[in-house]
Formats: structure tokens, sequence, C-alpha cells
């Protein structure tokens, strides 16, 4: 037999598990290898090292209180369980959840709403256009009126010539209208009077 | 037969009686089997943390597992095979999990009150202590464990093939193979 095939042998040799036939032909090995001689001997020292460990035996009072405490802690995991979340909480919750999710997006969408009609974006606050259509509103804002007026329908143009009228009215009647009028010179407030002249709101603004 | 197979016999019936009692509603019943296998699940569960204190606990959560899974304990096995396989699979967790603090706790853990008389000898010991506990952490889960089994709790491999659910030649493997790293961990004690 090969070392190897011994050397697999040797652990079980040295704790005496080996069946008897087994046992004789490692020690007849045993008896012609030193090699294998070397090896077992290091087990031995090995099993001797760990023979000299220190034992640890807990004091008296942990095993006193041993079943005490595992009563408690079993007590404690029946108390948790006894309390189960019910499924139906479970369900009840994620739908609760998902109605405050979907109100908060509504809420953010209102709120968007309003701050449009604040003034921020007049073009928009009537015009039940989608977000997207404001996006592109607010970045041709500074465009002509033509490109403005591709975004959107005839009927939609028709809210958006009222939304600036509206606005125009809005803060003409905030009083900014005297403050407006006294920078002018006398030239500029012919020229404001005729232009004013033209738009359907003269009768109001005069 | 033996004294010590009728004894070993007796005992297995008592365990079984009690497990009976206890799945029929005798709570007190459970409190018996933890007393009989209190010291050996604390000397199973403490050799593989190589913790003392991490010991103290998991050995009670041991109990605390088994008393929750019992009711479904079909007794395919005996009870103490069944209970050494919760002990083994629970430490077995806690090291992997806790990997890095065991190696940090160590040096809390084996810390020999110094006497008088031989500080020399303590020290050696305390070293000797730490040295096996590093290197039993050292191996792999399962050689670990079988290791442990083997060599402390002293079951044969037929016993510890049936807790760990492996085939006696994978047992019989993995001790050789747990005692070879052992050896080459150690080598600066025993050279």
């Amino acid at each position: 037999m090969k070392c190897k095939h011994i050397k697999i042998k040797l652990v079980d040799y040295f704790e005496n598990s080996l069946s008897p036939e087994e046992k004789s032909l490692v020690q007849g090995h045993l008896d012609i290898c030193p090699d294998c001689q070397r090896e077992l001997q290091k087990i031995r020292s090995t099993f001797a090292l760990l023979k000299n460990e220190s034992q640890y035996e807990p004091e008296e009072a942990y095993w006193t209180n041993f079943v005490p405490g595992v009563r408690s802690k079993i007590e404690k995991d029946r108390r948790t369980t006894l309390v189960p979340i019910p499924r139906f909480k479970i369900a009840g919750g994620v739908i609760g959840l998902t109605l405050v999710i979907m109100l908060g997006i509504f809420l953010f969408r209102a709120d968007q709403k309003v701050m449009f009609k604040s003034g921020e974006e007049p073009y928009s606050y009537l015009l039940p256009v989608e977000s997207e259509k404001i996006d592109q509103l607010f970045y041709a804002e500074t465009s002509s009126e033509s490109q403005i007026s591709r975004l959107f329908s005839e009927t939609d143009k028709d809210k958006l010539a009222l939304a600036e009228t509206e606005l125009e009215k809005t803060n003409w009647d905030k009083g900014g209208k005297e403050e407006a009028l006294t920078g002018l010179d006398l030239k500029q407030l012919e020229n404001l009077k005729k232009d004013l002249e033209k738009t359907k709101f003269k009768k109001e603004i005069l | 037969m033996s004294n010590k197979l009728e004894h070993q016999k007796a005992n297995e019936e008592i365990i079984r009686e009690l497990v009976w009692k206890f799945k029929h509603g005798e709570e007190k019943a459970y409190n018996e089997l933890v007393n009989l296998f209190k010291q050996k699940i604390f000397n199973l569960v403490l050799k593989m943390v190589r913790n003392r204190e991490d010991a103290m606990d998991l050995a009670q959560e041991v109990f605390v597992k088994a008393y929750h899974s019992l009711k479904d304990f079909r007794e395919e096995a005996s009870f103490s095979t069944w209970l050494y396989r919760i002990a083994v699979n629970l430490s077995l967790n806690f090291t992997q999990r806790d990997k890095f603090r065991s190696f940090i706790l160590l040096e809390e853990m084996t810390q020999p009150v110094l006497s008088k008389d031989s500080p020399l000898k303590d020290l050696e010991q305390k070293e000797l202590n730490q040295a096996i506990d590093r290197a039993v952490l050292k191996l792999p889960g399962k050689q670990r464990a079988v290791f442990i089994l083997r060599h402390y709790q002293e079951l044969p491999h037929s016993e510890i093939a049936k807790i760990l659910d492996k085939s006696e030649g994978t047992i019989k493997a993995n001790y050789f193979q747990a005692v070879k790293k052992l050896r080459k961990f150690l080598a600066g004690f025993t050279e």
C-alpha cells in the first residue's frame, strides 16, 4: 500500500478506530516507512497539544439560571408572535400607502398649477396643456409668438390670447398703472395712448 | 449487554418519554430535557464559537429554537442528534455572521488568572489557548463541526454523519482534513 493511502488512515490509527485488518496493514507499513512514522508523530504531538487546552466551566449561577433564562427567552418570543400582523392588516397597509402616494402626487401636481397661476408662467395657467407642453412653453417663452402658437391647437391659441389679456388687465389693476405712467415722457405717453386705443380694452384703461 | 449500553438505552427511553409528554402539552417536560442536555450543548457551542459570553447566550438560544420546533420533530433521528444539529447550525451561522468580531474578541476570551506561583506557565497556557482558538476558528465550518463533535464530544463517526446529514466516509475525510490543517496551524507549538 502506498504512503498516501496510509497517511489518510493515520488519524484513525492514532484514535484506535480502525478495523483489526486495517490496523495491522497500517502497522506493517509504519514498521518500514520513516516518513509515515514522522507523520504519525506529528499527529500525536498535535493531539497532545490539544489536550493541554484549558477547559472553561461557567459559574454555578449560570447553570441555576439556565432554564429560567431559556423560559424567559421563549416567553419573549411568544409575546412577539402573539401580536402577529394579520395579513389583512398588511394588505390594508399597502392600500393605505398607495393612497397616500397617490394623494401626494395629486397635491404635488395641484401645487404646481398654483405655482403657475401665481404668475411665473403666464401662458400656462389657463391652458389645459400637458406638462410636456408646459415645459416646451417655458423654454419657448422668449421665442417668437409663432413658435409658441405651434405648440397649441386653435382652441388653445384662443385661450392663450385670453390668458395674455387677462394678465395685462390684472397687472394694470394691481396699481402698476400710475407707477408705469409717471416714468414715461410725453412722447412715450402719446405712443402708448395710440397703442392702447387699438386694443379692445382701450375704453376700460382710459 | 454491557452496563454502559443499558444505561444509554434507559436514557434514550427517558428522553423519548419527555419529548412525548411535551408534545402532549406537559410544558415542564421541556425543562427536564433542557437540564439533561444543557452542559453538552454549552460545551459544543463554546468549542464552536470560541467565546464564553457568546456561548452562554447561544446555548440558551439552541433550546429556544428547539422549543419552537419540537412540535414538528418527527423523531426520525434521536432527540440528541436533532438537538446537536440545531446547535451546530446556530453556531456555524453565528461564526459566519460574526467572523470578524470573533477574531477581535479572541484576545479577550482566553485570559486565565495568572497565578503567583507560575506566571510564566500561565502566560504560555494563555498563548496556547489562543493559538488553538485561532486554529479551530480558521477551519472551514463543516470541518470544524466534525472535528469538535469527534474530538471534544467524542461522538462516533456514524453519529456525526447523522447530525450533519452526510455519509460516514465524508465525515472521516473531513476529520482527517481538519486534523491535517490544525497540525499545520499549530506547527509552531509542536515542533
